[in-house]
Formats: C-alpha cells, structure tokens, sequence
C-alpha cells in the first residue's frame, strides 16, 4: 500500500512541477525575436495552457480516486503517521524530481541558450521554491481524506460481510 | 460536534470573503483622484500587513480549533454528514461574508466620498469575473478539515465515546436496579 501510495503521489507532484517549469520557461523566453517563430511560440504556449487547465480540472479527481481505490490502509489508526510521512516525502520528492529534469530540459532547448544559465536557473528556481514548500501540505489533507474515505468504505464492507 | 465544526468553517470562509471585498476597494480608490497618496497608502500597508497575518496563521488556527474541538462521536457512521456540513458551511460562509463585506465597504468612508453607486456598479464588474469562486465548493477547506476530524478521531482511538459512556452507564444503572 505505501509503495502504491508513494508511486502516486510522487508521479502527480512530478508532472505538476514540470509543467510549473516548462510553463516559467515559456515566460522567460518570450517572445522570440523572429517573426517565423512567433506563430510556433504562440502554438506552444496555447498547447500548455491547454494542458494546464485539463491537469487542473483532471489532476485533482485522479489523485484522489488512484488514492481512495488503491491505497486502502489495513489499520488506519496504526499506520497513520506513515501515511503522512510517505505522503510529505513523496510529494517534496516528486516536486524536486519534476523540478531538476524540468530545468534539465528546457536548459538544453534552443531558446534557452540566450539567457545566462545561471540566471535562468535562478528564475525559475527562486519562485518555486515558495510552492515546492507550501504544496505537500495540499497533497497531504487529499492524500489523508481519500485514504480515510477508503479505510471507512474497506470497514463498511467488512461489516457488510 | 457538528454544530462546533459548521460555526467554525463558516467564520474563517466569512473571513475569506471580507477580504475579497475589502481588497476590491483599493484599486477602485487608486482610480480615483480624489484620494490623497499617502492615506492610500498607508491604509493599503495596514491591510496587506493584516492580510498576511490572516493568511499565515488562518491553517495552524482552522486545523487546530477542528482538531481540538470538533472530535466525531463515530467516523465511520456520520463521514457523509461531516463532508455535507464542510461543504454547506462553506457556501454559507461565502453567502455571509460577502453580504458582510458588501455592506461594510459601501459605508467605507472612501466609498462614501466618490459614491456608492459607481462602487456597486464596480464591485458587481469585478464579481462577474470571480464568478468561479463563488460557485466552486471549498474543497482546499473541507480536505483540510476532514483530515483534522480524521486525525483528532484517531487521537482519542480506542476510548470509548461519550455516546457508548452514556449506554455503559444506563445499562449499569440497570443492571444494579435488577
């Protein structure tokens, strides 16, 4: 169960750090100097905005329901610091996973190359910071609510039986 | 426990709400020429200082007051009456602050001297956009909650609650009248 649970809460605060960088890239870089280029900017940033909204109306549903069918606790008053503790660990994991390999990647993209290196490591870093910290806090009153929701669905059907 | 927990959520979401309102006035006074630079801003520094203080303290107090007060009797039977009053106290909440907040900044002294009419005019602009908020239940609020209830539920653990107390207590009284 907490390896379920590990898995789920380090691959969603993963792909919401990365699309945080790739996003912050777009920003950064924007608008390229040539007019070709212009119309596939303008594409791309459509594209991510695109995806951000579907991950934010999406993302929240999922993360609960992988969690409330998935990752059933046994014991919920046994196990419940090592719910939270998996839940803050994974999420901060997952968010410096998302944030390094984001930064990774979009540094070795084209546009990239004409700012500083450190200077865009340095945008990009300092204002996520503050998210990196405040976010697990979210994923854990979620991640807790679904797995308390399963443990009583998990109770109800025993008593059921 | 479930009177304690909806009084509770309705006043901070109140709270949130007498805030969106009182922050509307600051760009609608900014327009205006009428309002001398140094009051706004100083009046400005005031609320953003009270703002932060709120916002910082606002979980540690919320997730605090639930977990001490508002202990369930039982989890597993009242979950579904818990997440219902979380989400109805919100809508409440939002209901109250913002005809709180309304009434309170159409009498500001700001609003009173450029006129209440365009302020109106300008909350109602401003709200259309917001609209999402309004709509939206608090689930940041009812996931922070919940979790607060579950945790002080699993606090108090296998002791007996005040409901069994009482039935231990009449079923005793029984069996020494017998």
């Amino acid at each position: 169960m907490y390896k379920r649970l590990a898995i789920i809460v380090l691959a969603f605060s993963f792909v919401g750090f990365f699309i945080h960088v790739y996003s912050a890239y777009l920003m950064l870089v924007f608008p390229p100097s040539v007019e070709t280029e212009l119309e596939a900017w303008k594409r791309k940033e459509r594209m991510l905005s695109t995806i951000q909204s579907v991950y934010s109306h999406v993302g929240l549903v999922l993360f609960l329901s992988l969690i409330y069918y998935l990752c059933t606790p046994n014991d919920l008053f046994k196990e419940y610091k090592r719910i939270i503790f998996v839940i803050l660990v994974s999420d901060l994991a997952g968010g410096m996973l998302g944030l390094t390999l984001g930064i990774l990647i979009t540094k070795s993209l084209r546009h990239a190359e004409l700012i500083k290196q450190a200077d865009y490591i340095r945008a990009i870093i300092i204002p996520t910071l503050f998210n990196w910290m405040i976010r697990p806090l979210g994923s854990l009153f979620e991640g807790f609510t679904a797995c308390t929701l399963s443990y009583i669905r998990r109770r109800e059907d025993q008593e059921w039986k | 426990m479930i009177r304690r927990l909806i009084i509770i959520v309705l006043i901070f979401i109140a709270i949130d709400f007498l805030f969106i309102f009182y922050h509307l006035i600051f760009p609608f006074a900014f327009n205006r020429s009428e309002i001398k630079e140094w009051d706004w801003i100083d009046r400005f520094g005031r609320f953003a200082v009270l703002q932060l203080t709120y916002y910082v303290s606002r979980p540690f107090l919320l997730f605090g007051l639930t977990y001490f007060l508002c202990t369930p009797e039982n989890l597993f039977k009242d979950y579904k009456k818990i997440i219902i009053a979380i989400i109805a106290a919100g809508y409440l909440g939002k209901l109250v602050g913002s005809a709180l907040g309304l009434i309170l900044t159409s009498f500001d002294s700001w609003v009173q001297t450029i006129g209440r009419e365009e302020y109106l005019e300008f909350v109602r602009e401003e709200l259309g956009s917001r609209l999402k908020v309004f709509l939206s239940p608090s689930l940041a609020t009812l996931f922070m909650t919940f979790t607060a209830l579950s945790l002080s539920y699993i606090r108090r653990g296998s002791r007996p609650s005040r409901q069994d107390i009482g039935k231990v207590e009449v079923s005793t009284r029984r069996c020494i009248n017998v």
